[in-house]
């Protein structure tokens, strides 16, 4: 049941996936490093840490909001993270922690949002300088480097980090084709005034989309820092504009409503195959960086024309 | 049947009442409360730290506002016309870093302002042409602006600092009557020519028409597009003047000046009481807004307060005082979620 | 009452002494309204005299000021949507309340979705699309229930979400207009399935402004006017006359004035013109103080008509003459500049900013007059409001009172206010009296009769055939996008009207 919808939502997101074989064919002629297979290995353990975070980035969206605060997020929990490991707690506690801290500051930006009805947008961005500034509190001057082995493991190579990507897909993508809350995203997303004359509680379920999004960040930032074996307080900075740029390249429309996780993988790919090539045929980290903006910008227009289209 | 004891008598509500007390009731909540804030928080400080009330505090305190007031003249322009741009603080990086690198090369200090600000003008009709052409809401073209202009500017100063000590500080530096920064001179200016657009032109009731509903401004003969990109010039025009107070003062840019200020000018805007869905909003409320920002900022500076503590200070205090005067538009009006829904687009 | 013997039993719905204020105006005052299983009551009234504001204070969609609701008896307080839903009461708005983006059957089931799984909220979605699909079928709707929303027709629209009404099981079902979207076949169909229901004893709540379906269809009646309870009637008691002097509170009188006679200079002229499919080659002239009915049914081209002159969205092909010179309109700016004003349909979304003041909203189209050199002349403009508020009796305190705050009837004038203000020689009407009560009509035709008096002509596109026939010197009859027949002033009925406006009699 759950692969047939993924599948829909597969063909649906052809236009992406051809997108993606289109910028692959030219890395594979024009980038001869980048067809090497080792290359696709560190692609696919790249892709991990963005993918996580754009699964939770798919949801909030769908729904209609907006989470700015997500990068910050990562690099809050990033730095947790750091810190504790030094403390010698159990592995599988750390990883609860963090995962719960990025829920944490989740369900804050969702409550604030819903309580005070200011704009998503303002909130997560305030939220973005109140987390940044507590992250340059927790992480100063300390060394965070050096974890254990079994935490390693679970950034290390691209086995495990795309076992845990695929099941918070499959979790995700569960929810929203299955169940009543992933439904009423939608109806929120299209309509919320709908979506409130017919019951659905739409401020409880804002907050739990918000929560997932930032449970995702959290569950990035373990990816992340136990890849890298290290963590600091620059982490993760600018990550909610690719996570963003990835869920909006996969179809899922910014103004809330269509769109599906199984789009958003292959938005991931895209970015990441990108930023990969890029770096292959030798261009710098600043102009990967003007490329994403114009392929967010790109991803928008398409957003809107198809949205004229299908209404 | 029996009668409600809480019900109103008929007939109130209507005629007399209702009568426009408005501009007074705005002026008792939001600017009088924002008033009080100020003075209460310079007291408590003044108390605590003396320094405060010193005369270099208090230029201090104005000089470090005048590119906040600036830039925050522009946005109101730009949030009452109904549109944002939250990529102002990565324009300003880009902008300075531009005139720095031509000042250190040797282009004369006039020319390279010329060129800085030109620039920002462009980049900001850049995000309205895009929202417009591509029929985006702006702040998502705007978001993706940011990555552009701060990867641009990454890659034309390689990441390195532009310094040009002692090139430019005519602006910056100077003080008239050895009192008064020019810089916050020049703020007044932005506050005066925004006044004066929106109080007295053509340009500026077509602005709160814009704002407020496009549709009935274009079937009243109104170009919507025209008046948003004019909007967007206009707040360009005023981030290029801020780019150039703000590296003739520091004496030095990197791709990261400026960034974080766009959410201070929409805090200061808004606090000032233009409702992010436009279409109101008077620039003496930004004044007062921008003001608060300062007192805010020099306070936790005067109280020693760690500048990451800081950080997360300013933005529970931009989120709270949105929230504040979400609160208190919500009080006379019935109105629905739609009017937030809107309010985010 | 004693003749409704088919509604025994205890009411459904009570509610009493509702009472409902806008800034500026009391929706409902002291409104009480009682609901019996098995009837169909049908609540009516003119615009604005409080009928949807009852069903949403009903619905949660907004909380009454004051008033007590009872439920099967109980007493209860809507505090959100979620309760009256769970006690069994639908509701089908006006507007269409569909989530576009979706498919038919997430729509139907939105918020009852059935679960595999309870605790969980797991759907039991191979359930959700068969259920719909029978359900679909009980409405003779063949639609697939996978397809998304938003490429449905407006009346399969609307049958969707009386189907969502039906999904689950309901006592009462609340229908706001919910015809005015139908088409005919359709309308039996519903009308088949009230039946139906109603000997189940589900109660309806009908609001309705056709009078023919108020017979057909209600059992009793509770007229509102101004947000107050005329009272409660049974249908069969009531005439239609005395239905409406309750409605408007007063007798019918004259409505229309006498027009004075055109001149004989044409003013503006059409030739071929074509919007898209939808205007389809339409020729016409209009002379000086001339007033030009056009008219039509729904969808026949009117709307369209009148934008593509007053170049809101402008002719695929076609020319426009103005004083026989030929003038490109492409925009509404262009359009002023040419002296035409155009008065939209929709006042208040498209004519007015409700939440500025009448000097500004009279400024929108005159500022540019008013500003040589960009500046504002605001001493003028206050002058000129304040002029127009006198000449047209609009009734608000100050000329900085907001928009909003006005009625129906004072909106309408103060956009014409706005019109008259650029001198324009051509004035396009679109539906000048929809939503406006008697009184404010006659002046609206008043204000009509002294600018063809001042030699401006007038175009006025409406549906209402009545006032077509009465306030044009000529009337234009459109369908599918062309002009079919015209008919000089008073030398038709309404049904002559009607009858080219379908076609009947077209192949004799």
């Amino acid at each position: 049941m759950v692969s047939s919808s993924l599948l829909k939502q597969f063909q649906r997101a052809t236009q992406a996936l051809l997108g993606l074989v289109t910028i692959n064919v030219i890395f594979f002629i024009f980038a001869p490093t980048y067809r090497a297979i080792s290359n696709f290995q560190t692609i696919f353990s790249q892709a991990t840490v963005l993918g996580v975070m754009a699964v939770g980035t798919t949801v909030v969206l769908l729904s209609a909001g907006l989470d700015l605060s997500v990068g910050s997020i990562l690099t809050f929990v990033a730095v947790s993270v750091g810190s504790m490991l030094n403390l010698q707690y159990p592995v599988w506690l750390i990883v609860f922690i963090a995962l719960g801290i990025g829920a944490f500051w989740g369900t804050v930006n969702g409550l604030i949002i819903v309580i005070t009805g200011v704009s998503p947008l303002i909130v997560t961005l305030g939220m973005m300088m109140i987390l940044r500034g507590f992250s340059e509190l927790l992480g100063a001057g300390k060394d965070m480097s050096s974890f254990p082995r079994a935490f390693r493991a679970l950034g290390s190579g691209y086995f495990i980090p795309v076992l845990i990507m695929a099941a918070a897909y499959l979790v995700v993508a569960f929810m929203l084709g299955k169940t009543r809350l992933g439904f009423n995203a939608y109806a929120i997303g299209g309509n919320q005034e709908v979506a409130r004359l017919s019951g659905i509680r739409v401020n409880k379920c804002k907050v739990i989309y918000y929560a997932i999004g930032g449970l995702m960040a959290g569950l990035a930032a373990v990816l992340l820092t136990a890849r890298l074996n290290f963590a600091n307080s620059t982490f993760g900075q600018g990550m909610e504009m690719n996570s963003i740029a990835a869920v909006v390249i996969g179809g899922t429309s910014m103004s809330g409503g269509i769109g599906g996780v199984g789009r958003t993988i292959i938005g991931v790919l895209i970015m990441t195959c990108l930023a990969s090539g890029l770096s292959h045929m030798g261009v710098g980290s600043s102009w990967q960086r003007v490329s994403i903006g114009i392929v967010i910008i790109l991803a928008v227009w398409i957003d809107t024309a198809q949205r004229k289209r299908t209404l | 049947m029996q009668t409600n004891p809480n019900v109103k008598p008929p007939g109130v509500g209507s005629g007399t009442l209702v009568k426009n007390n408005k501009y007074q009731l705005i002026f008792r909540s939001q600017w009088f409360l924002l008033l009080l804030a100020e003075f209460l928080i310079a007291i408590i400080t003044g108390i605590v730290n003396p320094r405060f009330f010193t005369i270099s505090n208090v230029i201090n305190v104005l000089e470090q506002i005048a590119v906040l007031g600036i830039v925050s003249s522009g946005m109101t322009l730009l949030i009452i016309s109904g549109e944002i741009d939250i990529s102002v603080g990565a324009n300003i990086g880009l902008s300075s870093c531009v005139m720095a690198i031509m000042i250190k090369s040797g282009i004369g200090v006039f020319p390279s302002f010329v060129t800085g600000i030109a620039l920002a003008i462009f980049s900001s009709f850049l995000v309205g042409l895009t929202a417009h052409t591509f029929k985006a809401p702006s702040f998502i073209t705007s978001l993706a602006f940011i990555s552009v202009f701060q990867g641009i500017a990454l890659a034309i100063t390689k990441g390195s600092f532009q310094t040009i000590y002692g090139q430019a500080e005519t602006i910056g530096m100077t003080r008239l009557g050895n009192v008064l920064p020019l810089s916050f001179v020049i703020s007044l200016g932005a506050y005066l020519v925004v006044h004066f657009i929106l109080a007295y032109t053509k340009f500026g009731r077509r602005i709160y028409s814009v704002g407020s509903n496009p549709a009935a401004a274009y079937l009243s003969g109104i170009s919507v597009i025209k008046t948003k990109y004019y909007a967007f010039l206009f707040s360009g025009f005023f981030v290029g003047i801020g780019s150039m107070v703000l590296l003739s003062r520091i004496g030095a840019a990197q791709p990261s000046t400026g960034s974080g200020i766009e959410l201070k000018a929409i805090g200061a805007v808004v606090i000032g009481g233009t409702p992010l869905s436009g279409g109101k909003g008077r620039i003496i409320g930004t004044l007062l807004g921008v003001l608060l920002m300062g007192i805010i900022s020099n306070a936790l500076n005067m109280m020693r307060v760690n500048p990451y503590y800081q950080q997360v200070t300013f933005g529970l205090l931009i989120i709270a005082s949105l929230a504040m005067s979400i609160f208190s538009s919500y009080k006379g009006h019935a109105r629905s979620e739609k009017s937030t829904k809107k309010a985010i687009e | 009452m004693n003749q409704l013997n088919s509604t025994i039993g205890a009411p459904l719905v009570v509610m009493k002494g509702i009472v409902k204020c806008f800034p500026g105006v009391i929706a409902l005052n002291q409104v009480d309204f009682e609901l019996l299983p098995g009837e169909v009551h049908v609540l009516l009234g003119e615009n604005g005299a409080g009928k949807s504001t009852l069903i949403k204070v009903l619905s949660g969609a907004f909380p009454a000021d004051s008033g007590e609701i009872f439920i099967y008896g109980e007493k209860v307080v809507i505090e959100s949507p979620e309760v009256p839903l769970k006690k069994g009461l639908r509701f089908i708005y006006q507007e269409l309340n569909l989530v576009p983006q979706i498919d038919i059957a997430r729509n139907i089931f939105l918020g009852v979705e059935p679960l595999g799984i309870r605790k969980l909220g797991i759907i039991n979605t191979s359930t959700l699309y068969k259920t719909a699909s029978q359900l679909l079928e009980r409405f003779n709707i063949q639609l697939d229930p996978h397809r998304i929303v938003s490429t449905l027709s407006v009346t399969q629209q609307k049958m969707v979400e009386i189907a969502r009404a039906l999904v689950t099981d309901a006592r009462v079902i609340v229908l706001d207009e919910p015809t005015d979207v139908l088409e005919s076949t359709s309308r039996n169909d519903l009308f088949k399935v009230i039946n139906h229901l109603k000997k189940e004893g589900v109660g309806f709540i009908y609001i309705s402004h056709r009078y023919a379906e108020v017979y057909e269809l209600g059992d009793r009646v509770t007229i509102l006017r101004d947000g107050k309870n005329v009272g409660t009637f049974s249908i069969r008691d009531l005439t239609l006359e005395t239905m409406i002097e309750k409605m408007i509170g007063g007798k019918i009188g004259k409505q229309y004035p006498s027009l004075p006679a055109p001149q004989e200079k044409i003013i503006l002229r059409l030739e071929n013109f074509y919007k898209g499919t939808v205007v389809q080659g339409v020729d016409f002239s209009l002379r000086k103080g001339e007033l030009l009915g056009i008219t039509g049914l729904m969808g026949a081209g009117k709307t369209e008509l009148a934008r593509a002159i007053a170049g809101v969205d402008p002719p695929t092909s076609g020319s426009l003459y103005i004083e026989d010179e030929k003038v490109m309109v492409r925009t509404p700016e262009e359009a002023i500049r040419h002296g035409i004003s155009f008065l939209t349909e929709n006042r208040k979304t498209e004519g007015l900013i409700l939440d500025q003041s009448l000097r500004n909203n009279y400024g929108l189209p005159n500022i540019n007059r008013l500003s040589p050199f960009g500046m504002v002349k605001i001493k003028k403009m206050n002058d000129e409001i304040d002029f127009y508020m006198k000449e047209l009796t609009i009734k608000a305190p100050h000329r900085f009172t907001l928009a909003g705050q006005l009625s129906g009837g004072n909106q309408q004038k103060l956009v014409l206010a706005k019109w008259l203000g650029t001198h324009a020689k051509v004035i396009i009407f679109d539906e000048p009296t929809r939503g406006i009560d008697i009184i404010g009509r006659r002046e609206v035709y008043r204000i009509m009769q002294e600018l063809l008096a001042e030699g401006t002509s007038i175009l006025m596109f409406t549906s209402d055939y009545a006032e077509a026939m009465e306030m044009s010197h000529r009337v234009m009859v459109m369908r599918r996008g062309k002009i079919v027949k015209e008919f000089p002033r008073s030398s038709a009925s309404e049904d002559d009207i009607l009858k080219a406006a379908i076609g009947v009699g077209e192949f004799r």
